[in-house]
């Protein structure tokens, strides 16, 4: 019967098909079409095993009066204000978030984390919050990008974080909705940062030098943790990872707009600078020759210039003993 | 043919003129800029504790960013936009108002301060108030570092 017959049934086809089983290509293109299958199966329930989230915490933890000067402390070294707070308005303890961040992967939106229950992080418990600073895990435990850097948020210790959510839930609450992220393809894909996290995520907290002084290993944990200041102050790779060995010497601004200045204390980075020099500018803002840093660092020195001496000290302590590593000299 | 020469000369002249114009304004704020820079850092040497409080070189600084901030709020013309290396954002012209507002402030603040220092003491309290001021505006409007 010659013309056109209207696409059949699947059970149609099969049955057709089977009619024709002796056709020696088919049976082969039939083999083929299975193994691809199989095959696409099999990596699909492998990339599922290998991108499951792993929370730090399960279930409510054990109650705790929380140190909301602590919180405090850290809120203001880990600079959530810098990227939360609503743009093109003064008030930094205002998180209603809004900012979009402009980077090689797409463009983030920074989510509202005020303590909103809508809208920001009002209805998140405790355990939430810590799966979300140590892990990157978000509430309904999905991966969160880590244009939020919970790739150093996870030395955290658990108490700072504890501390660090009852302070948050003091801030005025924020009736502003998050905005979607504008990722590409395959960005935009979140279970595939369980990939990425194998790579750049290895969950282990921070654990103090017994050889080194206290104010060393506070100024490492300040830097490494909380302040998160090789987020920016490193090289990344083609996957958005910090470069191992290179880290802290400097590279291109994420939203392309300048070269982040090498801090190790190498002649490229910040060798001739006194920890006077560091602490100084954390608090001032002014750089030894006298010049004040602008920018995203001035954001950072409006948060670091509310910590103590001693803290400030500890940072700056820290740094001076890094590894110097040659990198590009930026200002 | 002649007419259109001539005008299309004079012209080119006018643009000369006005660009070196520019010129002028964008150093002369940048030489202000310098020396507050160069101001701060007697101040900031006691700060750091590498030199010893000294009252009448803290006052002299002070004086410094009062003056200049009154005069540098003045040289921000729309012809001064590019030229002479300058750092200065497009966002100063956009936000004029504002923009000028930081050099009150500085001004204002550092008229206090004077008034308030009379110790080491409440120099340390009372300086960090005055120097917020140079990167809290920067941030906004001038371009970072190449």
């Amino acid at each position: 019967m010659a013309g056109v017959r209207p696409l059949a049934s699947i059970g149609e086809i099969y049955t057709e098909a089977g009619r024709e089983g002796s056709d020696p290509v088919f049976m082969r293109l039939r083999t083929v079409i299975v193994g691809l299958m199989l095959l696409a199966f099999a990596g699909a329930g492998l990339f599922y095993a290998l991108t499951i989230p792993s929370p730090a915490v399960t279930g409510p933890l054990p109650p705790r009066p929380a140190d909301l000067a602590n919180g405090e402390t850290m809120f203001n070294i880990g600079g959530c204000t810098s990227c939360h707070a609503i743009p093109q308005q003064k008030d930094e303890r205002r998180l209603g978030g809004g900012l979009a961040l402009a980077t090689p992967f797409g463009t983030f939106k920074v989510p509202n984390i005020s303590p909103d229950a809508t809208h920001g992080i009002g209805g998140w418990s405790e355990a939430d919050f810590v799966n979300a600073m140590l892990r990157g895990i978000g509430r309904n435990g999905e991966h969160l990008y880590p244009a939020f850097p919970y790739t150093s948020y996870q030395r955290m210790q658990l108490n700072d974080v504890r501390d660090l959510y009852a302070f948050l839930r003091t801030l005025p609450p924020e009736a502003r909705p998050s905005e979607p992220h504008q990722l590409p393809f395959p960005f935009n894909v979140r279970r595939g940062l369980g990939l990425w996290k194998l790579l750049y995520l290895d969950g282990r907290p921070f654990i103090p030098d017994p050889a080194r002084s206290a104010e060393l290993n506070r100024g490492a944990y300040l830097v490494e943790g909380p302040g998160h200041c090789a987020e920016c102050h490193s090289p990344r790779d083609m996957l958005g990872g910090i470069v191992t060995g290179r880290r802290f010497s400097g590279g291109p601004a994420a939203d392309g707009k300048g070269w982040v200045p090498n801090i190790t204390p190498h002649t490229d980075g910040i060798a001739s600078w006194s920890a006077k020099d560091i602490a100084y500018l954390l608090q001032s803002g002014l750089t030894p020759d006298a010049d004040s840093v602008g920018s995203t660092m001035a954001e950072v020195v409006r948060n670091t210039a509310r910590l103590s001496d001693a803290d400030r000290g500890a940072i700056a302590a820290y740094l001076k003993s890094l590894p110097a590593v040659p990198g590009r000299k930026g200002k | 043919m002649l007419r259109v020469v001539v005008g299309a000369v004079l012209l080119g002249l006018g643009a000369t003129v006005v660009l070196a114009q520019n010129v002028g304004v964008i150093k002369e704020r940048q030489d202000l800029m310098k020396a507050n820079a160069e101001a701060t850092k007697g101040p900031v040497a006691m700060m750091k504790g590498e030199a010893p409080f000294d009252l009448p070189k803290v006052q002299a600084s002070l004086k410094t960013f009062q003056d200049n901030s009154a005069k540098l709020k003045t040289l921000w013309p729309e012809d001064s936009k590019t030229g002479e290396k300058t750092r200065a954002l497009p966002a100063i012209w956009n936000n004029m108002k504002d923009y000028l507002a930081w050099f009150d402030g500085f001004g204002k603040d550092a008229k206090a301060a004077a008034a308030a220092i009379k110790d080491e003491a409440s120099f340390k309290t009372e300086w960090p108030k005055v120097i917020g001021y140079c990167g809290g505006c920067h941030k906004d409007f001038r371009a970072p570092a190449k």
